[in-house]
């Protein structure tokens, strides 16, 4: 580290400004006080009976407030459309980052299926331990990186298969939605049995949700680290 | 207990946050901003949100660093001249 | 003196100062850097730093996590707040999207220019 440093304009008058807003803050902290019923206590105490979950962050964002993650689940198709437009398909596309290791190749063979198969674990399960559609899917995502690393530019994804799992997924969502309307009356409202708490097939919709969200954010992280990972190198010409 | 546990953490990430800015090997960057990630991780279990730190292990922790990685590769970028 | 470390303000205080701090050396980092990988590097410093001082907030000492696991079956008043939790979830996942859509653009504009620094992007002309 260089410790002679000039203290340029511009980080002083950023490091006052961060300053009175941390004091500023500090004084609001010293007023607030109490406790107060808040609507995520109100939430948990509707969440024993309205769905059968044992996990109430996962009924807050698929049940509660499913209308969010489906925005949520927008804002992310249109950032990977964005990124898809710049992916070029018709030429050689040469994988940047490879080990070309009989040892790695090996262990990826063999962990590959586990890893996917834990992915769908943590999918599955969302709602009755920590987990669920997000963190699942993006675990299914790394299952493909290990492949990329271990195997480069022998390992050919099918681009026609992502693609369609990723649009399911979508429509998916938005018929579960519809299918609340039809059974219950309400967008995304839950209209398939509830089950008891504990079991796997219970809370309804709940975990159909999950298991679209965790299908469409794999396929699209897959999508994220190949297009990172395997663009045209300027080197090969 | 937990204060000092999360006073400690807190001042760890300072370290790493700081860091992070001030390195100029910028690959070097990039492995503190997964370590704060990773530290980041450790907090939310201390606060009881065990989601939120499943989702900041796999994601801030994971498939950030090794998005910036690859791009840095990409680029050839080694250093931050100035 | 150490039992009044353990309180929930001296909690609630230590994270907000902390993760002001830290929002404020990727604030310095965003305004002061030249380097594109390292100005996305401090935006997504901030982010983090803000979901900590999200979530360390609604902690209270002594709160369990809102699942009902491990003997525990009464969703009462002991389990700490589940929509910020569900809120930080979802926000996580829109950073790291939107990340990768710049980077991607950094990527694109280094192989149309050769270089990644805000301070050598003239293409719209000098200012007069």
């Amino acid at each position: 580290m260089n410790l002679k440093k000039t203290i340029r304009l511009k980080t002083l008058l950023s490091t006052l400004m961060v300053s009175f807003l941390t004091i500023t803050l500090l004084g609001i902290l010293a007023q607030v006080s109490g406790e107060h019923a808040t609507l995520g206590n109100r939430l948990l105490s509707l969440n024993h009976n309205l769905t059968q979950s044992a996990n109430a962050v996962t009924s807050v964002v698929t049940y509660f407030r499913g209308l969010d993650t489906l925005g949520e689940v927008t804002i992310l198709f249109l950032s990977i459309f964005g990124v898809g437009i710049g992916i070029n398909r018709s030429e050689h596309l040469h994988t940047i980052l490879h080990y070309d290791n009989a040892l790695l190749k090996m262990g990826a063979r063999v962990l590959f299926p586990v890893i996917i198969l834990f992915g769908f674990y943590i999918i599955f399960h969302g709602h009755l331990s920590p987990g669920g559609g997000f963190q699942g899917g993006v675990v299914i995502a790394s299952a493909f990186l290990l492949m990329f690393l271990a195997e480069g530019d022998a390992y050919a994804l099918d681009h026609k298969i992502l693609t369609l799992v990723e649009a399911f997924s979508g429509v998916g969502f938005v018929l579960l939605g519809l299918l609340g309307v039809l059974l219950g009356g309400l967008f995304l409202s839950n209209p398939l049995p509830l089950g008891t708490l504990g079991q796997l097939f219970s809370g309804g919709v709940l975990p159909i949700i999950y298991l679209f969200v965790g299908l469409k954010v794999a396929a699209e992280i897959t999508v994220l680290i190949e297009y990172f990972i395997r663009t045209h190198d300027a080197r090969d010409a | 207990m937990i204060g000092l546990v999360i006073l400690g953490t807190f001042l760890m990430l300072i370290v790493v946050a700081y860091m992070v800015v001030s390195d100029e090997f910028l690959a070097g960057s990039v492995v503190y901003f997964m370590a704060f990630g990773l530290g980041s991780t450790v907090l939310y279990v201390i606060f009881s949100a065990p989601d939120v730190a499943l989702t900041e292990a796999v994601i801030g922790a994971g498939v950030s660093g090794v998005v910036f990685l690859v791009s840095l590769l990409q680029t050839q970028t080694r250093e931050d001249e100035g | 003196m150490l039992e009044m470390l353990n309180q929930t303000p001296f909690v609630h205080t230590v994270v907000t100062v902390g993760s002001f701090v830290i929002f404020g050396i990727g604030l310095v980092g965003v305004l002061s850097k030249k380097n594109l990988f390292k100005i996305f590097l401090s935006l997504s410093l901030m982010e983090s730093a803000l979901f900590l001082f999200f979530i360390g907030n609604h902690y209270e000492v002594g709160m369990l996590a809102p699942i009902a696991a491990d003997g525990i079956t009464a969703f009462d008043g002991h389990m700490v707040d589940p929509v910020p939790q569900a809120m930080i979830l979802t926000t996580i996942v829109i950073g790291i999207a939107v990340l990768a859509l710049a980077l991607s653009y950094v990527v694109r504009y280094h192989r149309l220019s050769g270089h990644n620094r805000i301070d050598k992007m003239d293409e719209l002309g000098d200012e007069q």
